[in-house]
């Protein structure tokens, strides 16, 4: 197996387009559980970890541009404030150890379904930043970059440059719920963000189906049915709760079943709704 | 001022906490060169024949030094079991023919001159098999299932059935406990060295002595041309108490190589290395009188024993007939021969399983009569051990249930299931009864003193990680007179004075009893030197009126005349003298020698996910004397975390059509993590005991007995929903 280290972001792209079967690695939380399991043996590994402006973040025009590398213990700490769903979701990635490493570029270059970070940028309309030696970049929102059961939309010569998401315009929240209390992948998992501007609540499905899913019905229920003036009826938060569910194709495994799954997505939707809600209308009480 | 019984820290934690202690896997190598890598190839499937091993391409691979399969290895002679080796569970001999009886079974050791040539060659080695359908679990083979008088003959005590006929409320119960791995952090390493002279191993194992005499007979060596070391080990909780397959293809490795072979397990490979608690389905019938008071106790039992295997393992009842008074109890077992690995001692092989149905059924029937658990098993507390029939040697379980249920607050507890709550939580309340067998292993220990007054004990024990090195050096400290930071431990090298296994909550006692008579020898040792010394202060008086303190001797009375260890030393030289404790004959036994404890926890149950966390847990426990409570604490933290684990996440899932292990890692054997751990507290109520040395009775069993049946009765006090099938996940409660 070629280790190639890169030492710039053009150096990387070179890298990549000359050997496209090299797989990118950045913390190595879960590229080396891969190759230490045997379940893959990739002919070259591509380190991009001293490929500086990758570790970095900004904010222009009212969009985070968060660079492939930047760790979830960074996120927590540096945009938590700001992106409130990405960072709970962080916060129940592995140890502290592995958030110290891994990073949401890696968690997008796995796409795995039950990859944590999943779920709140698709809730929160993030789009993910592509880019080929040979034609540059493309943004590719997060509800078409995920495609199959750890297939993601990127192109064999392509490497993910960073991420795209607006700062949380209103109350965002994630739940999953794991085997154990802590250091757990996700038996299944929800997102919700509320962009008050657009009077849309944003969702994101993990761990519940081959890839990572907005819940398209229950957003489009909520848009209909939610007077952003008023509390939150219990059955409309029950009715969103379910939609979440119905959206889902879970599966049997050794993490849970498919009705449990089913069940709890209906619970945790339900819940993070009426969390986000509660927090809104506090906000807009406060305000009036 | 005696040391025994005080909370010192380890005193190997500092080599420990700056990495400084080597562990098995460790270990340099001597000279810089010699040292190469063994990797095991493991069966993919779980019953067949080998047909035929390809492994030209493994051998032409780079570093690769010698590949053993079953038609190159060295044979090996049988290695009997039970009867000769303690726990030498695994009698199934490596390498030695073409069948295949468990997934993950070695079939080809490759070796090579670094760790990742030996990996990557053993992936290039390709194995035919002719498959064949394998018995997956206990429910698959139900119908074979056999009894064994010799190993697991049926308790009878009175007449069950009359007792059942005459109660009037009757408990009928059926509870399912799954196979469990041990997962030690430290996996299973082992180094050989095999010259002409000795055959030199270090191997992390809780048992020395058998590793060197399992390995003399297989290999067909005199014991003495064996020397096993393991100086510090990172675990073990039964795994390693037994006879296990990598010592032994590290050993043929060696032999074959002419070169020192280090052999460490994977994490996956740990699932089928160091055996495993055997899966069980356990019926209980309790009959009781409308006061709680036990008419008949009846278990019956089915466990898993492997499909090889020929001697039965646990019995998981022989314990039941011990904790309750009640004139009429019967106990059997029945095996299913499954294709496995053969089920080895695991954080408490018998009480640890078997009484898992038994103090759920308790918390049924105080249920079932609208009594309080802990009511329940004080109106049911045996005034003698109910199995032998002989007086106890000491119990001190009626306090246990006090002083935990005081510190707990039980008795604020609602008996109405789901009536208690936190927020959209369901609080529950849980206890459970727990008791171990308190005994010893026959063990020697060396103490010497030196000039410079500095003396160290020495044992062929090892420390599992429970504190051995530290409780050793208090005792042999007190025993000879010295402060404690003048005495050194020295344990897990079979050179020295031969000690037991570190299993069965032995090894306190066992350990403690032979450097106390140790210390003491010496002591008395100097003292007759000292006393016939002329140039000595105490020269002339008589032994009997010589007083040690502090490393300090002087005559009963007159502090004035006297002097130090070391100055006697100096002018009479390096002096030792041993011990040996000999534990007494079962057989014959006047008392009942037994530890005991009482578990509170709470639960808090979201009822709408069905997820569980233990929120408070108080054990109290009477094991004697304590000799430090600083690490019996950890022993019970260690413990109750394990209980933890066992009522709630931890289970090892076989595939029913091909008996594969599905969830080989950590990433899907879930042991419980800081965030599934409440605050844990531990109470000692001591006793002395006047038929054990040093009222020693031992805390590494009984500190994880009772935890997963009180979280059990817990998650049903909070939810109303009794769960029967281990562990509680949360589908089970929707």
């Amino acid at each position: 197996m070629d280790f190639i280290r890169a030492t710039t972001w053009v150096d990387a792209l070179a890298a990549k387009a000359a050997q496209p079967g090299a797989v990118p690695i950045q913390g190595g939380t879960d590229v080396m559980v891969e190759i230490n399991f045997d379940v893959r043996r990739p002919p070259a590994l591509l380190d991009l970890t001293p490929v500086a402006e990758l570790a970095e973040w900004s904010e222009r025009d009212g969009v985070l541009r968060i660079g492939a590398g930047v760790t979830y213990a960074r996120l927590i700490a540096e945009l938590g404030d700001r992106l409130p769903g990405l960072a709970q979701a962080s916060r129940t990635v592995g140890s502290s150890q592995i958030r110290n490493r891994g990073t949401v570029g890696g968690n997008l270059g796995a796409a795995s379904p039950a990859g944590d970070a999943h779920p709140p940028l698709l809730a929160g309309d993030a789009v993910i930043e592509a880019e080929s030696a040979a034609r540059g970049v493309r943004m590719i929102p997060a509800a078409e970059f995920y495609l199959g059961v750890k297939r993601n939309a990127l192109a064999p010569d392509e490497l993910i440059r960073a991420v795209h998401v607006r700062p949380a315009a209103g109350p965002q929240y994630f739940a999953k719920v794991g085997t154990r209390n802590a250091m757990v992948i996700a038996v299944c998992s929800v997102a919700v963000a509320l962009h008050p501007g657009e009077r849309r609540v944003g969702t994101g499905v993990g761990s519940a189906a081959p890839t990572p899913l907005r819940a398209a019905e229950a957003e489009e229920y909520l848009a209909a049915e939610l007077d952003w003036d008023s509390g939150l009826p219990a059955p409309v938060a029950a009715r969103f709760g379910e939609l979440v569910s119905a959206a889902a194709s879970p599966i049997d495994d050794v993490r849970g079943t498919a009705a449990y799954r089913r069940h709890a997505l209906a619970v945790l939707a339900r819940r993070t709704l009426t969390w986000a809600w509660n927090d809104y209308r506090k906000a807009a009480e406060r305000c009036a | 001022m005696s040391v025994v019984g005080r909370p010192i820290a380890r005193v190997e934690g500092r080599l420990k906490v700056t990495g400084a202690a080597r562990y098995t896997a460790d270990l340099p190598q001597d000279d810089g060169k010699d040292l190469v890598h063994a990797v095991a190839v493991c069966a993919a499937v779980a019953k067949g024949r080998i047909t035929s091993i390809d492994a030209r391409q493994a051998r032409a691979a780079g570093g690769v030094l010698e590949l053993i399969t079953h038609h190159n290895a060295p044979r090996l002679r049988p290695v009997p079991a039970q009867e000769v080796l303690g726990p030498a569970h695994e009698t199934l001999l490596v390498l030695q023919d073409d069948r295949v009886h468990y997934s993950g079974q070695p079939v080809a050791v490759v070796v090579a001159d670094t760790l990742e040539n030996a990996t990557h060659a053993a992936s290039l080695v390709r194995v035919e098999y002719a498959e064949e359908r394998p018995v997956a679990t206990l429910f698959e083979g139900i119908d074979d299932a056999f009894d064994s008088p010799r190993y697991a003959p049926p308790t009878t005590i009175g007449d069950v059935d009359r007792g059942l006929a005459d109660a009037a409320v009757v408990i009928d119960r059926t509870y399912t406990t799954p196979a469990q791995h041990h997962h030690p952090m430290e996996t299973m390493a082992t180094t050989v060295r095999w010259t002409a002279d000795e055959v030199t191993v270090h191997v992390s194992t809780q048992t020395i002595s058998m590793v060197r005499d399992g390995l003399a007979t297989t290999f067909g060596l005199r014991p003495e041309q064996v020397r096993v070391v393991s100086e510090f080990l990172g675990g073990g909780f039964g795994g390693k108490a037994a006879w296990c397959w990598p010592s032994v293809v590290t050993a043929m490795a060696a032999r074959l190589t002419g070169r020192q072979v280090r052999l460490v397990t994977t994490r996956r490979q740990m699932f089928a290395a160091t055996g495993q608690r055997p899966h069980s389905v356990q019926r209980v019938r309790l009959g009781a009188r409308r006061d709680g008071v036990l008419t008949a106790i009846a278990q019956d039992c089915v466990g898993e024993t492997s499909a090889f295997y020929d001697t039965p393992p646990f019995y998981i009842g022989a314990a039941t007939p011990v904790p309750y008074g009640c004139p009429n109890i019967r106990t059997t077992q029945r095996f299913v021969k499954v294709n496995c690995q053969t089920p080895v001692p695991m954080r408490s092989p018998v009480e640890g399983v078997g009484l898992v149905s038994v103090e759920s059924a308790m918390d049924e029937l105080a249920a079932e009569l609208g009594v309080d658990p802990l009511e329940l098993r004080r109106r049911n507390y045996a005034e003698r051990d109910p199995n032998s029939g002989l007086p106890w040697s000491s119990n001190g379980l009626l306090e246990c249930y006090e002083r935990g249920a005081r510190r707990f607050g039980w008795p604020e507890r609602n008996p109405e299931p789901r009536s208690m709550r936190d927020g959209r939580y369901l609080v529950g309340w849980g206890m459970a009864t727990a008791i171990r067998h308190a005994g010893s292993d026959p063990t020697s220990a060396l103490v010497r003193l030196g000039a410079d007054g500095r003396a160290v004990v020495q044992i062929g024990s090892q420390d599992l990680g429970t504190g051995t090195f530290t409780i050793m050096t208090q005792v042999a400290a007190d025993a000879l007179g010295v402060p404690v930071e003048m005495m050194r431990a020295e344990l897990g090298d079979t050179d020295l004075p031969t000690g037991g296994g570190s299993f069965g909550s032995h090894t306190a006692a066992s350990v403690a009893a032979a450097a106390r008579l140790a210390g003491e020898a010496l002591r008395a040792k100097v003292i007759r030197i000292a006393v016939a010394d002329e140039g000595s202060p105490l020269s002339g008086a008589s032994p009997d009126d010589v007083l040690v303190d502090d490393g300090y001797l002087f005559v009963r009375g007159d502090r004035s005349r006297g002097e130090r260890y070391a100055q006697i030393l100096r002018r009479n030289r390096l002096q030792s003298a041993t011990g040996d404790h000999t534990p007494p004959p079962r057989e014959g036994a006047t008392v009942a020698r037994w530890a005991f404890g009482a578990d509170f926890t709470e639960v808090k149950v979201d009822p709408e996910l069905g997820t569980v966390r233990v929120t408070r847990h108080v054990k109290a426990i009477e094991a004697g004397r304590i000799i430090n409570p600083r690490t019996a604490r950890s022993q019970v933290i260690g413990g109750v975390v394990m209980g933890i684990g066992q009522a709630l996440t931890e289970a090892t899932e076989v595939d029913r059509r091909d008996a594969r292990i599905t969830n080989a890692g950590f990433w899907g054997y879930h042991v419980p993590v800081n965030a599934d751990v409440p605050d844990i507290e531990a109470i000692f109520v001591e006793r002395d005991d006047p038929h054990i040395p040093g009222s020693v009775k031992g805390l590494g069993e009984i500190a994880t007995i009772g935890t997963a049946p009180a979280i059990l009765n817990a998650v049903f006090h909070a939810t109303g929903k009794r769960v029967r099938d281990l562990p509680i996940t949360p589908d089970k409660l929707l």
